[in-house]
Parts: C-alpha cells; sequence; structure tokens
C-alpha cells in the first residue's frame, strides 16, 4: 500500500498537469501560428522606414530620393536621383537592407515590388510620391500585399483574391 | 507492556498521502494563479484599449465628436452660401451619424452682424434613460460678402481668384477672442492683430495667392501681430495651407502661445513665445524661432507660392506648387543603376 503511494501520481496531480501543459500549449501555439505576421509587420515597418527617409530628404533637399526594390537579389536600398545608395544615418553604411541580414526576421522574401511599373519608390524634390504601387510580401507561407497611394506615400495592407 | 511500536498506528491514516499532495497542490495553485491573473490583464488591457470611446484620444467620446463634426458642418454650409437656420424656424440641420449619435446644427442672426452657431449631439439607449448630450455655441464673424458678393482677386496667371468667404484686411484690424472662418487678404501695409483667436483658413496676401501680383516690400509689407493664444488651422478654401503670405511679417509674442497647422509661409517670421507648428514652415528673408518652439514635422522647404490656384464657383479647390518633374530617364537610372547589381 505504503509503495503505491510512494511510486504513483494522484488523480489530481495528473489533472493538474495536464490543466497546466493545455494552458502553455494554448498560449504557445497561437503564438506560433502568427510568427509569420510578425515577420510580416517587421518587415513592413522596415520599408515604410526607408521610404519615409526618401521622402524626408526629398523634403529637405528639394531633389529625388527614392527606394529601389530587388526581388532577385532579395534587398531594397534608399537611392539618390543616380540610383547610387544613400549613407544610412544609423549604421554609417549604405542604405541598403538585404534580408538574409541576421538582424531580420528569416524566411522573408519581397516577391514583387511595382511603382509605376518600376521597382522603385521615387520622390520629387516636394517629397511626393510620383506614382502609387504595390509591394508583395512573403514569410513562410504567409503572404502579404500592400498598396501605396501617391497621396498619403503609406504602405497599407490590402486583401487579394487568391 | 509497551506497545510494539510497528503496530503503532497512524494518528491520521491518510497524512502521509496528504502531505505528499501538498506540495503539487500549492505548486500547481500558483502556476494557475499566475496564469490567471497575466491572461487576465492581457485581455483587460486589450478589452480597454479596444473600447471606441478612447479611439478619439484626449478622452472625446462619439459624441463630443460627433458635436465638433457637426459644427464644421454648419460652417462648411455657411461658407457655400447655404446657412441652416434654428429649429423653431424648422430649417435647422440635422443628421443621424454612422454611429447613432443624433446631432442638430443651427444657426441664428444675431444684432451686430454677429452669427450665433449652436450644435446638439445626443446618443444613448432611450429605454434606459441613460442620455448624453453635448452642446456647442460660437460666433463666427461674417466675411465681406456671400455668393452674391464675391471678392475678385487679380492674377496675370490662368483666370482671376473669386472667393466667397474673404475677408479684406486693410490698415490696422483688430481681433480679440473671436473664431474667425475663411480667408484673411492682407492688403498692403495692413496690420492685423490677433488676441485670443481662432482662424479656420488661411491667412493671405495677393502675391501669396498668385505670384504675378507684386511682391510688398520694406514698410509696405503686411505685418500680422499675435498676442495670447493663436490657434491657426487650415480651412477648407485653400486645403492644408494655413497661411500664404510670402512679403509678410509673422510677429508672435513672446507670451503667446501658438498652434499652426498646415503651410505656414512668410518673408520674416519672429515666434518667441510657446508654439507648436505642424507642417511646412517657410520664410524668405528672416526666420526666429524660439526654444520653446517645436518644429514642423514634415520639415523645411524652399522658399514657395502657388502658381496654380483653380477656383470653383466660391472657392479655391485645388493649390498647385511649382516643382520641377521628374524625367523617366532619371527614374531609371534609379531603378537600373548597375553600381547596386541585383
Amino acid at each position: 500500500m505504503n509503495r503505491r503511494h510512494a511510486s504513483g501520481h494522484t488523480v489530481l496531480e495528473l489533472v493538474v498537469v495536464v490543466i497546466v501543459l493545455m494552458v502553455i500549449a494554448g498560449i504557445v501555439i497561437p503564438a506560433a501560428s502568427v510568427g509569420d505576421e510578425r515577420k510580416l509587420d517587421t518587415l513592413q515597418l522596415a520599408i515604410q522606414d526607408a521610404m519615409d527617409h526618401a521622402q524626408s530628404l526629398s523634403y529637405h533637399q528639394g531633389i529625388t530620393y527614392g527606394v529601389r526594390f530587388s526581388t532577385t537579389g532579395q534587398w531594397f536600398a534608399v537611392v539618390d536621383e543616380n540610383g547610387v545608395p544613400i549613407d544610412d544615418p544609423l549604421s554609417h553604411g549604405d542604405y541598403l537592407i538585404r534580408l538574409g541580414n541576421p538582424e531580420l526576421p528569416s524566411d522573408i522574401h519581397v516577391d514583387s515590388a511595382s511603382f509605376g511599373g518600376r521597382p522603385l519608390a521615387a520622390y520629387d524634390g516636394k517629397g511626393v510620391l510620383i506614382a502609387g504601387g504595390e509591394v508583395h510580401l512573403r514569410a513562410g507561407d504567409t503572404q502579404r500585399w500592400l498598396s501605396c497611394n501617391t497621396a498619403t506615400a503609406e504602405l497599407s495592407e490590402i486583401s487579394v483574391e487568391p | 507492556m509497551s506497545a510494539d511500536p510497528r503496530k503503532l498506528p497512524s494518528r491520521h491514516p491518510q497524512a502521509s498521502s496528504c502531505r505528499h499532495q501538498a506540495g503539487w497542490v500549492l505548486a500547481a495553485t500558483l502556476v494557475m494563479s499566475s496564469l490567471a491573473i497575466a491572461v487576465t490583464v492581457t485581455y483587460a488591457r486589450h478589452a480597454i484599449l479596444a473600447k471606441k470611446s478612447l479611439e478619439f484620444g484626449k478622452g472625446a467620446s462619439e459624441v463630443e465628436e460627433a458635436s465638433r463634426s457637426e459644427m464644421e458642418r454648419v460652417r462648411d454650409r455657411m461658407l457655400d452660401g447655404d446657412p441652416p437656420g434654428t429649429i423653431e424656424e424648422g430649417t435647422h440641420d440635422e443628421s443621424v451619424t454612422p454611429t447613432g449619435e443624433a446631432v442638430t446644427g443651427e444657426r441664428e442672426k444675431k444684432p451686430d452682424q454677429k452669427r450665433e452657431v449652436r450644435v446638439r449631439a445626443t446618443s444613448g439607449p432611450e429605454e434606459t434613460g441613460e442620455e448624453f448630450r453635448t452642446k456647442v455655441r460660437g460666433r463666427v464673424e461674417p466675411s465681406s460678402g456671400s455668393t452674391l458678393d464675391q471678392t475678385s482677386l487679380d492674377c496675370a496667371v490662368g483666370e482671376p481668384l473669386l472667393a466667397g468667404n474673404l475677408m479684406v484686411i486693410s490698415g490696422p484690424t483688430q481681433f480679440t477672442g473671436v473664431e474667425l472662418s475663411g480667408l484673411m487678404l492682407l492688403e498692403e501695409a495692413s496690420e492685423l492683430t490677433l488676441s485670443d483667436c481662432i482662424l479656420r483658413g488661411t491667412i493671405l496676401t495677393r502675391h501669396g495667392a498668385c505670384s504675378s501680383n507684386p511682391k510688398l516690400e520694406g514698410a509696405n509689407r503686411p505685418v500680422v501681430n499675435v498676442f495670447g493664444g493663436l490657434r491657426l488651422l487650415a480651412g477648407t478654401e485653400m486645403p492644408d495651407t494655413a497661411m500664404c503670405a510670402p512679403d509678410a511679417l509673422i510677429n508672435f509674442d513672446a507670451l503667446s502661445r501658438v498652434e499652426t497647422r498646415g503651410f505656414t509661409n512668410a518673408d520674416e517670421i519672429k515666434v518667441d513665445g510657446r508654439a507648436t507648428m505642424r507642417g511646412m514652415l517657410v520664410s524668405g528673408a528672416s526666420e526666429d524661432l524660439g526654444a520653446k518652439v517645436k518644429r514642423p514635422g514634415h520639415g523645411r522647404g524652399c522658399e514657395d507660392y502657388p502658381v496654380d490656384v483653380v477656383p470653383g464657383a466660391e472657392k479655391f479647390v485645388r493649390v498647385a506648387f511649382p516643382n520641377d518633374p521628374v524625367t523617366d530617364a532619371t527614374l531609371d537610372l534609379m531603378a537600373t543603376n548597375p553600381a547596386l547589381g541585383d
């Protein structure tokens, strides 16, 4: 009798453990499923930052700047009117963001980017986006379509029928 | 005769089992409590943040928002020359917002050429007797004329500008403690003094409205003096333009509290007091902003003024600024420069 008590578990113990595991699973599993969305949020924010920076430079200097996308090389960069990447005020290197960069989430992609037919979101000397466009992002199996118009120059998510 | 200790009964036969379980139960209770608290706090926080009444910021409720919106609507109707009347006359403005607030707006003529605008917004389930009300009153100074008495601004470029709600400022003019709306045209050597005022509209000079008009120089420049508080908010006549007066002088007193929203342009800008200036700020000759001035959020631009103002029937419908077009060759170079590879 004593040996049974020493080596086994009561029903109450098992119930508590099962409940705890269920609660933990309930928290962890949804978090894992929205992980790709978080990655896309980060990527969208990085692109918007680059576009805002290009717009700000256009405002201040009265000349054209833009954000160029490469879907084959998987990078985007803030470029001047000659297509040369500008200095990143934070890293003091080129403002060139490669998606394989360890500072960015893994497995994120820019599948397409088109602003008036070019992979370039360019601002004129008044900081106005010259042509609106769309950017298609992907993280794992999760995709996101972003649209940007000339009035706001803000990336906003749009729904696309499969 | 002593009892065999091996046969001594436990005082509580299940005590050992209970003690064994007590640790588990305590640990499980702590874990469950922590999780329950974390989940409750997280969801409560989300629920509070999702509450609609907080979306407006600063604690404004939907009813308050509706009343403000109705006030704007009444003013817009007044600008269009179609002002509402009063409830007694049955010519008031009324509507129901998408969120269910019933709003009414009245405009009544008062002595001294003043107009009183009254707005009321009501919401809440009536069966419970819970009702929220806000009531806003404001006075609007009349402008130079209605749609039948438009003021024309000469412009050698394009069509003459017509403004149905335009106040011409000639010589020294002072406003104290009033809310103004529409366009204010500063004439040569005029001096506009504003004390504790709100202007929903645009301060203009003839040169600012049309670059073909001569730019005023020196002592002929119009002057805007501000004392106390001033809110200069771009109106609907010239969207996003609070002040377009590239040949005027703005002088804010050291004790003034100023808020501007929209493009602000003047030849000379002196701001000593506290000020928040949102939108592009452009000065010509000089700019002197005090340490307590929050700079424009959108940076600065070169000296500019509209060159292409398209007049509508009663108000400006578009304001355009000069801009050098970007050529396709430049865009192609930016998009394909091989220096970056692919």
